[in-house]
């Protein structure tokens, strides 16, 4: 990812906006703007000035590409094979590393929930659960970022396409009805899927974390 | 961890008791257990949630499934639900579409009136 990209990722999941960054850094809204579009580029004062209005470090706006997968301080990573029985593992793991961070619990039941409908989603549809294999959930932290990062080998599939659930047409029997899709979309701050041949499918969800750091029960 | 279901009858109403986490993994188990209770005659089922510790979209499915399967001849009421159950059905935007219930006797009264309206 390029920083004029990152830059503008960060700014967003900041929730600011082009004006109230430009106001902070002391330069003009079509400046950042300009910086995010890579049309221009900001000296490394008015970098500073930037990471320090957004609250991320100046080498994370400059990280080299990594396959457009931000690199936080620090990484967790698990391989879980693809079993619906190990969904309550996951859970269990992604529980204990959020009470670690101190994650408040409303963020880190929205993030369980997320990732299960997420892991279910690789196991049932991308692996049609056959035989077995693994897929691989990275857990980062950066400041008030929690990002999480699922990549699998299965057959390619995109849970983010079009489905809308319609209740009065759901006879009883249907499975994949886009519930979960729509729950994880709800909960998270991002989502969002790539796909390559190398790294197979790969879907990104992004929670920023509340203020009210650490007051979680 | 696995799904307990207690089946009692009250009034011709089943009311059944479930424990556990109904992910993708467990809530099969759940719609099995139900499968069975809907070859019965009465179709009249409260949910007792209190022992269910999470819901995903698998579990929201199978309750679907049980509403639709119960709406013409019967009903389903869901009581006891923890926050967090709550939650998902009111993010999944299936609040006003499973119905729900703080007591037994609440659910009951549902459940009693929809039969006497048919």
């Amino acid at each position: 990812m390029d920083i004029g990209a990152r830059l503008r990722e960060v700014r967003i999941l900041r929730g600011m906006s082009l004006r109230n960054l430009a106001r902070k850094v002391g330069v003009s809204a079509s400046f950042i703007s300009q910086v995010e579009q890579n049309k221009c580029q900001p000296s490394l004062d008015t970098l500073q000035r930037i990471s320090e209005a957004l609250e991320v470090t100046t080498s994370y706006l400059l990280e080299p590409e990594d396959n457009g997968v931000s690199a936080p301080k620090e990484v967790l990573e698990l391989r879980i094979p693809n079993r619906l029985k190990y969904l309550s593992t996951l859970a269990d793991f992604l529980k204990s590393v959020c009470q670690n961070h101190e994650v408040p619990t409303e963020d880190m039941e929205n993030i369980l929930l997320a990732v299960d409908e997420a892991s279910t989603n690789v196991i049932k549809y991308a692996y049609q659960v056959g035989p077995l294999n693994y897929f691989k959930l990275r857990v980062s932290f950066d400041r008030n970022l929690v990002q999480i990062d699922l990549l699998d080998q299965g057959r390619r599939f995109n849970p983010l396409e079009d489905r809308h659930f319609d209740k009065e047409k759901f006879t009883g029997d249907e499975e994949g009805l886009g519930i979960g899709i729509q729950v994880m979309k709800k909960v998270m701050d991002d989502v969002r899927y790539r796909y390559s041949a190398n790294d197979g499918n790969h879907l990104t969800l992004i929670k920023r974390i509340s203020q009210s750091k650490g007051n979680g029960q | 961890m696995k799904i307990e279901v207690i089946d009692t009858q009250r009034n011709g109403i089943h009311l059944i008791k479930v424990e556990g986490r109904l992910d993708a993994s467990f809530s099969s188990q759940l719609e099995d257990e139900i499968d069975t209770v809907l070859e019965q005659k009465t179709k009249s089922i409260i949910l007792d949630f209190s022992e269910v510790t999470y819901l995903s979209s698998s579990g929201l499915r199978v309750l679907l499934s049980i509403n639709k399967e119960t709406e013409g001849d019967g009903g389903l009421v869901l009581i006891n639900l923890r926050d967090i159950v709550k939650k998902v059905i009111e993010v999944a935007e299936l609040d006003n579409y499973l119905t729900q219930a703080k007591t037994v006797e609440e659910a009951m009264a549902i459940l009693e009136a929809k039969s006497k309206a048919k």
